[in-house]
């Protein structure tokens, strides 16, 4: 339902905020009980210019003898004056208040909208850059959300109660100087109209945006890139690329500010004069009955007034970049919800045994460019299957395949004869337990990282994972032991020690079916060992599909699947594809040469050592 | 308050006199644009209490007065926006370039240290704000102190006592401001404690999003999120709620002044001893004098975002620099003397002593966490070491100019930088006056011009910020390029970065021997038998070179480093179906 309006248009920023709402599931009411508080003070805060007037009128009318001054008449306007001010301010900050309450609410609605979303969407959409983007997303273009929602909305609404109010109170006092008092207002109107609109100002603008970007970028790029920089001496030449866009920018920025020089002053100093078109008309009005009081009265007031009309619309000047901020957040939340999660089944089934087939399978990351073109074969329950095969070959993609990362484009991949797409994700999950080349863990204690793998064990079984995976010993000599943090702010794990953390869980969740990455090259000899024994306990009578990228590692595998652009190339046992001198054979004897890479310092001469690099050309 | 000026203003406070000035006449103009309404009302009251017809050519003088003023805001009102906005954004630029021209200073590793992306958000979000407080909230803030100071003086000569009462509460109000200042401060370090927890809530989910998911724990489930959002969520109403109502106490209090004003004016005006003329002064002023600066008061929140702003970049323009300027003598060789050396207290290194001699190859083995790293990263003076010295050819590295230590290295690092650009343009950053042809020579011998020659526009190939259209072997192989290009005595390198896939292993691995060859090296190396030749072997652990010497004289000690050769003569990286309960294949 979020996403069919995902693609709608959200022009006005009223729309967008609705949107907003709708994402965020927060209802109106809030916002309305804002909105009126917020008018509810603009009225508030006027009461003491009526206060003021009347105490003129008084004083005034008893010019003559100020004895006869009426002291409770007097009392009582200066403290009607203190408290609607003060209720007006209190009602102010009051609706203030609920405009946070429900700003804080919508932003913490649509980072739990969107962080549900993303937990149904294909795993395959966390593999690509799309999670730092989405990161920026949830942090801070939700957060633009929280200064229009929380102050530019009252601000709006007061802003325009109170000129409303003020110009009824005119009207219904004297129309002709309440005209006078409205002719700057609509001078003002005519010249933003004028200045602000146009198609050169439109491009000054996208001009202004592509600065921006620019420096953002180039900023970026100075920070990542400072190591290299500073390695190859580069620091003057990069300081100055970076130095002219920041320049470039001041310059863009400064040309938009000229161009809104005359319209803004031009605005500002014809609202912010209302009193030279009121006092003039006012004693024109005068010259012909001089002796009014009553009209000099009229004009004190209007006087009064005038200022108030001014301060409010400047707030609502400042608006703009709020607005258009607004419009980009919710395109940014719009594009991650408009991304579709894998589609569960109606009738979910569970199948009763647990190997793996591809069927004819076909699967293409971008349309045309098949990543998988037709490829079957099968993991029989118990039984280790090694993908092997060049880099972006394809091997990845498999093994992710059969979790249902993504879904196939045609053939269908099945465990236990149940096509995956019919098994709800979360069974799905829980059939499936995956060992990457990189161990998540959560930043907490080592306790809740293993027992992340069953939520339910006791704390007794974590600890009998972590001997099986032969992580007990070190997690002892932490210092709080199983109670130790880690991650940020914690105790700092060494790749070797994570990954085998990462087994302890896999061992406690027990599920029948195995992914394993094996990429462990990072890892010193001791703790090879160790993680030796940890997967050998992990593999113990379950299907296990292995993505190997040391042919050695995997040489025992009972099949071993040669993935090469797409395709299966060949496939059997170690034996087997030996004896074929086909694509294996040559990878099984590159890999020994580079298995026996010894680096060669000054001691060989520099002829010997070139001419082993022309033999490696010329192969 | 100096400080957050000389912040906003990247150092130069000076900078904000003109727009100020100009401001303040913005002011006085309005100041004096009332002053011709209040005149004329004033008039026209004396004439009706005096009981004599108002001078309508005097009002009418007044009127062309307002006329005139107007006109004159018009152009005082352009001068202070030009001035105040013109200052604002070259404030931003001189801070974004003092800001990069520090980053190229600082030590390395206290860049390596810290997110790219905390640098580029100081670079736009804060310096933005810095454009916002300067441009917009500071001339608003600076008219609503001067304002009504300006008026309390004024009044003062008109009617002491009837100023006093109106402006009697502004200092209990800015005490209470002040107290404002210190809650904001308490709960606000709070807000970003919250704040910061989302951010690495957020991170872990998105990072994490495989593994939740694989454990059923990601969305509802990853109830460590929602925590963190509601703390959030909490806090942030705490801070607005707390002082938001202590902002607007102290306005309701500072304006509060009126009524006071109203209740000793009308007693007095009853004795006698207040003319109703002045008092008519006093409300027309006092009814409009505290209005801007209640707008300036109800700003306070995002005064203090900036404030944050100002010493988040502080911070970095105040982080000191690495000393030294001489150049580094071109010899490829080093020496460790005593080094002690410690990550923000925790220490690494304990008291290594070694000499990189020329052109020999020194490895460094051992567990991971003992300081292997840290050795190279001392030697390429990414930092400097607490305790003893590193010498570059004899010269204490502390004296030497950081930028020519470098010079004279190349390092293979894990990650590998490409910039925006083409392929020869980031060979070239080896040595920017190569030719064309030395490039494409630097890349053979990097074992990547074949790949570079089958891309579509050959070596003018773009690749993108990061170089993420390249593969990691070749991204390596071009940064192996652009390392044979620059031709440093000195080599370092991890081996582990040769761990690629296995056709690409061999060509790194190849293009790696070319760029150690007659050179001096120093290596990390996690399989043993890579540096088996090298000159020497440091093995270290916790921070100490426990063994040293040949490959062979180490295995005959029978030490740390025989024990690590054994195993992994054994072991050689772990096997599935090798003996496991199962046997292969069975079902």
């Amino acid at each position: 339902m979020l996403q069919k309006r995902a693609n709608m248009n959200n022009k006005s920023p009223l729309s967008g905020l609705s949107r907003l709402l709708e994402i965020a599931g927060e209802k109106r009411g809030l916002l309305v009980v804002a909105s009126l508080l917020c008018a509810l003070s603009a009225v508030a805060l006027l009461v003491p210019f009526y206060s003021v007037y009347r105490i003129i009128s008084e004083l005034t009318a008893k010019r003559s003898d100020l004895r006869m001054l009426d002291a409770m008449a007097m009392t009582r306007w200066a403290v009607i004056a203190f408290t609607s001010m003060l209720a007006g301010i209190f009602i102010y900050f009051a609706g203030l208040m609920c405009s946070h309450l429900a700003a804080f609410n919508i932003l913490y609605g649509l980072r739990m909208a969107m962080s549900r979303h993303l937990a149904l969407l294909p795993m395959g959409y966390f593999t690509g850059n799309a999670s730092g983007a989405v990161k920026k997303t949830l942090e801070f273009n939700i957060e633009k959300v929280e200064l229009f929602v929380a102050h530019n909305l009252p601000d709006i609404v007061a802003g325009i109660t109170a000129p409303v109010v003020i110009f009824a109170c005119m009207f219904s006092v004297n129309p002709p100087l309440a005209a006078m008092a409205l002719l700057p207002l609509a001078l003002g109107a005519l010249v933003q109209a004028r200045g602000y609109g146009g198609a050169a100002r439109q491009a000054a603008y996208r001009e202004y945006h592509d600065r921006m970007e620019d420096l953002n970028q180039s900023a970026l790029e100075y920070v990542r890139g400072m190591p290299i920089i500073k390695m190859f001496g580069q620091t003057v030449r990069s300081f100055k690329d970076f130095h002219r866009t920041i320049l470039a920018y001041q310059e863009c920025a400064m040309g938009i500010t000229k161009s809104m020089m005359k319209p803004w002053n031009l605005y500002s100093t014809i609202v912010g004069s209302t009193a030279t078109f009121v006092f003039p008309a006012g004693v024109m009005l005068l010259a012909g009955r001089p002796w009014n009081m009553e009209l000099a009265l009229t004009l004190f007031l209007f006087m009064l007034l005038v200022p108030g009309i001014g301060a409010p619309l400047y707030k609502l000047m400042a608006l703009g970049g709020n607005l258009n901020q607004i419009a980009e957040g919710v395109r940014r939340l719009d594009l991650v919800l408009s991304e579709n999660p894998l589609p569960e089944p109606e009738n979910p089934k569970l199948p009763d045994r647990y190997d793996i087939t591809f069927e004819r399978v076909r699967f293409a990351y971008v349309p045309g460019v098949m990543a998988i073109d037709d490829v079957s074969f099968a993991c029989p329950q118990g039984g280790i299957t090694a993908l092997v095969g060049p880099s972006g070959g394809g091997k990845s993609t498999l093994a992710k395949l059969a979790s249902r990362f993504w879904d196939v484009n045609a053939g269908a991949v099945r465990i236990g004869g149940v096509d995956v797409r019919d098994i709800g994700s979360q069974e799905l999950f829980g059939l499936v337990s995956f060992v990457f080349q990189d161990a998540f863990l959560l930043s907490d204690s080592v306790y809740n990282n293993i027992l992340a793998g069953k939520p339910a064990a006791a704390k007794g079984e974590a600890e009998t994972a972590a001997k099986a995976a032969r992580c007990h010993d070190f997690i002892l000599s932490l210092p709080d032991g199983y109670d130790t943090k880690i991650g940020e702010g914690g105790a700092k794990l060494s790749g070797g020690e994570a990954q085998r953390i990462a087994v302890a869980r896999a061992i406690l969740k027990n599920s029948p079916i195995l992914i394993l990455d094996e990429a462990t090259a990072f890892m010193d000899a001791e703790n090879e060992e160790l993680m030796q024994e940890a997967i050998s306990e992990l593999v113990k009578g379950k299907t296990v599909l292995v993505i190997g990228h040391r042919l050695p590692s995997v040489s025992k595998a009972g099949n071993i699947v040669v993935v090469k652009q797409g395709k299966i190339h060949e496939s059997g046992t170690h034996v087997e594809l030996l004896a074929k001198r086909g694509l294996y054979a040559v990878m099984w004897g590159a890999y020994h040469d580079a298995g026996n890479w010894v680096l060669r310092g000054a001691d060989f001469s520099g002829s010997e050592s070139r001419r082993g690099v022309r033999e490696g050309q010329s192969r | 308050m100096r400080d957050f000026l000389k912040h906003i203003t990247s150092g130069n406070p000076r900078a904000l006199v003109r727009p100020i000035f100009w401001c303040a006449m913005e002011g006085l103009n309005k100041l004096l644009l009332g002053m011709f309404g209040i005149l004329g009302l004033r008039h026209l009251f004396a004439a009706h209490i005096g009981g004599a017809a108002p001078d309508l050519a005097f009002l009418a003088g007044l009127c062309a007065g307002m006329a005139i003023f107007s006109v004159l805001l018009y152009f005082v009102c352009a001068k202070a926006y030009w001035e105040t906005f013109g200052a604002a954004y070259s404030a931003s630029a001189a801070g974004r370039i003092a800001l990069a021209e520090k980053l190229r200073k600082l030590p390395l590793g206290n860049i390596l240290e810290r997110e790219s992306s905390d640098f580029a958000n100081m670079f736009m979000a804060d310096y933005e704000m810095m454009e916002m407080v300067a441009s917009h909230l500071l001339p608003q803030l600076l008219s609503a102190i001067v304002m009504p100071i300006v008026a309390f003086l004024c009044l003062l000569f008109v009617d002491w006592r009837m100023a006093a009462a109106m402006f009697a509460c502004v200092p209990a109000a800015l005490a209470i401001l002040y107290l404002a200042c210190q809650v904001a401060g308490r709960l606000g370090a709070r807000h970003v404690e919250a704040k910061i927890e989302v951010g690495g809530r957020l991170q872990e989910y998105l990072d994490g999003m495989m593994t939740l998911k694989s454990y059923n724990l990601a969305g509802g489930r990853f109830t460590r999120l929602e925590r963190a959002l509601r703390r959030l969520t909490r806090e942030s109403i705490r801070l607005e709620g707390a002082t938001g109502g202590v902002v607007n106490s102290a306005i309701c209090l500072m304006r509060g002044g009126l009524s006071v004003m109203i209740l000793a004016g009308t007693y007095r005006c009853m004795d006698g001893t207040l003319d109703v003329i002045t008092f008519l002064v006093f409300l027309l002023v006092g009814s409009a004098v505290l209005e801007p600066a209640t707008s300036a008061f109800m700003q306070f929140g995002i005064i203090r975002y900036a404030a944050l702003s100002a010493e988040r970049i502080h911070a970095i323009i105040a982080a000191p620099v690495m000393p030294g300027t001489e150049p580094a003598p071109a010899v490829g060789e080093a020496e460790m003397r005593d080094v002690g050396f410690a990550y923000k207290q925790e220490p690494v290194l304990n008291g290594v002593t070694s000499s990189f001699p020329k052109n020999r190859m020194i490895a460094l083995v051992g567990p991971s966490g003992s300081g292997k790293s840290t050795i190279l990263r001392l030697l390429a003076r990414f930092y400097d070491p607490q305790r003893g010295s590193v010498s570059l050819g004899g010269k204490d590295m502390r004296g030497l100019d950081p930028e020519s230590v470098l010079s004279h290295l190349s390092e293979v690092f894990q990650e590998n930088y490409l910039f925006r650009g083409s392929i020869a343009m980031n060979i070239r950053i080896g040595r920017p006056s190569a030719s064309a042809a030395e490039v494409e020579d630097a890349a053979r011998r990097a074992c990547c011009h074949d790949f570079i020659a089958s891309l579509p526009h050959g070596y003018d190939t773009m690749v993108g910020e990061g170089g993420a259209t390249l593969s990691g072997g070749e991204r390596q192989r071009v940064s192996i390029a652009r390392s044979l290009l620059k031709n440093a005595p000195i080599v370092l390198l991890d081996e582990a970065t040769a761990s690629l896939d296995p056709e690409n292993e061999a060509s790194v691995q190849r293009a790696i021997n070319e760029l150690v060859r007659n050179r001096t090296v120093a290596v990390i190396a996690h399989k043993l038998k890579t540096v088996r030749n090298a000159d020497r072997i440091l093995v270290i652990d916790g921070g100490r070179i426990v063994e040293q010497g040949k490959h062979d004289e180490l295995v005959a000690a029978k030490g740390l480093y025989a024990r690590m050769w054994n195993l992994q003569l054994n072991a050689g990286g772990w096997r599935v179906g090798s003996g496991t309960a199962i046997s292969s294949g069975t079902i």
